[in-house]
């Protein structure tokens, strides 16, 4: 199994920490478009790293790539790694290019919203067409205890919003954004993909936004459920949490342990619970269909899956979640505000973005 | 941060383990250090863990119940608990 991971970092302004627009400016300089890529928005940026057989190794590759970024920003700007911009005005400019202007004609408000969300995204490859599907199928189930975990986006437009996370909301005003439905087969798939350019609905399956997706080209699954994450050392344990479930998954298939596809409103209302209180509120168990403490179930999975890890250091990442349960991200942003205000919250996550370790 | 990592905190996890992170050294009843291997960890406390005593998520299947806190029971007998007292 190998592993690649995309990044949408906010682009602000070294004093009043403000969103600004420098993303054109930055990718031209930065004239690297295999690892620097445009965003709806241009007030972010886009960092890719390349296919990796650890995320950890994936993980330094986009730390570097950071660091390229503020270097070629030359103190003009700066990155933080949150959900969303706190307090930017909550409309959305768009980026120059055909692409993105038909996004903008397409979805309207939609796209002025969308664009606002920043996340980070796993690519998984699972080897066998037949173990992609079933892993696939079972993995949409975990994304809430995913989304509740690296919750990171409890502003919005200047206010507290009351939630974990305002990055779902903001994903909804797009269509095909959300939970993803199951497959009994890939002909099941392939009926959707033909009923979507039959009608007009969507072209290809780059045009679906689910949380957690299939490529079936590269033999993939793309989970997009994560907020963009601060600190290198939350990026590394999100980034190894999503990939040693993948593995704990495809490991019980090949053991012929047949894997759960869970009901895509069962999943919808556990989605909701993770972005409204992240990991300390409760989730629904998908088996037993009874509420659970968000925290006791992430810690299960925590242990149950870094085994699964595939290295000491993945491990290590893995159980640093348990860390990440105790100091919740929108508790501490929260507790910043109170005390020094929005401007001073996005400063400490830039501080934490271009840190190149420690939590 | 460094001064909070400086002491050790415990958090209970409802219907789940202890869980421990900071600075804090774990014994036997013989005093001989316990080696946790990782910064933080979690703590049986519904007695059903075969890697006693950490956790290993047997308090699932047992369907243990407890507060992510503090009991009715301990708030009557210590009520200023959540307090400075």
């Amino acid at each position: 199994m190998t592993v690649g991971l995309e990044e949408e970092l906010l682009l602000v302004d070294p004093r009043t920490f403000d969103a600004v627009a420098a993303g054109p400016p930055l990718l031209a300089e930065l004239d690297d478009p295999g690892h620097f890529r445009a965003e709806l928005s241009p007030a972010q940026i886009e960092i890719v790293s390349p296919v990796c057989s650890s995320p950890l190794d994936a993980v330094h590759a986009l730390v570097a790539g950071r660091q390229s970024v503020s270097r070629a920003a030359a103190g003009a700007v700066r990155l933080a790694g949150l959900g969303a911009h706190p307090f930017a005005e909550p409309w959305s400019e768009i980026s120059p290019g055909r692409r993105f202007e038909l996004i903008e004609r397409r979805f309207r408000w939609g796209a002025r919203q969308g664009g606002l969300a920043a996340g980070l995204h796993v690519h998984l490859a699972i080897p066998g067409a037949d173990a992609l599907l079933a892993v696939y199928n079972a993995l949409r189930g975990y994304m809430p205890e995913v989304g509740a975990l690296a919750a990171a986006a409890p502003y919005f437009a200047g206010r507290d919003t009351g939630l974990a996370s305002i990055r779902p909301k903001l994903a909804d005003a797009l269509p095909n954004q959300g939970v993803a439905p199951a497959f009994a087969g890939w002909g099941d798939y392939e009926a959707l993909l033909g009923w979507g350019r039959r009608t007009g609905s969507f072209p290809d399956h780059t045009k679906l936004w689910w949380e957690c997706r299939l490529h079936p080209g590269f033999g993939t699954i793309e989970v997009r459920v994560p907020d963009a994450q601060a600190a290198p050392a939350d990026v590394e344990t999100v980034a190894a949490v999503v990939w040693s479930i993948a593995r704990w998954l495809l490991e019980r298939y090949r053991r012929g342990e047949p894997l759960p596809a869970h009901p895509i409103w069962a999943i919808a209302e556990n989605r909701w619970r993770a972005a409204a209180d992240g990991v300390e509120g409760t989730l629904v168990d998908l088996d037993l269909m009874r509420p659970v403490a968000t925290r006791t179930r992430i810690q299960e999975l925590l242990s149950r899956v870094g085994a699964y890890a595939g290295g000491p250091a993945e491990e290590r990442a893995v159980e640093r979640g348990l860390e990440m349960l105790m100091r919740p991200s929108p508790r501490r942003q929260r507790a910043i505000a109170a005390e020094r205000g929005l401007a001073a919250l996005v400063a400490w996550a830039a501080d934490r973005t271009e840190s190149d370790g420690a939590a | 941060m460094k001064a909070r990592d400086a002491r050790a905190e415990i958090m209970p996890y409802r219907d789940g383990p202890l869980v421990v992170r900071g600075s804090f050294v774990l014994l036997d009843e013989d005093g001989r250090e316990i080696d946790p291997g990782r910064r933080t960890v979690a703590l049986c406390r519904c007695g059903r863990s075969r890697l006693r005593p950490f956790c290993d998520g047997s308090h699932r299947r047992a369907r243990y119940r407890a507060e992510g806190g503090v009991s009715p029971d301990a708030e009557r007998r210590h009520p200023r608990l959540d307090g400075d007292g």
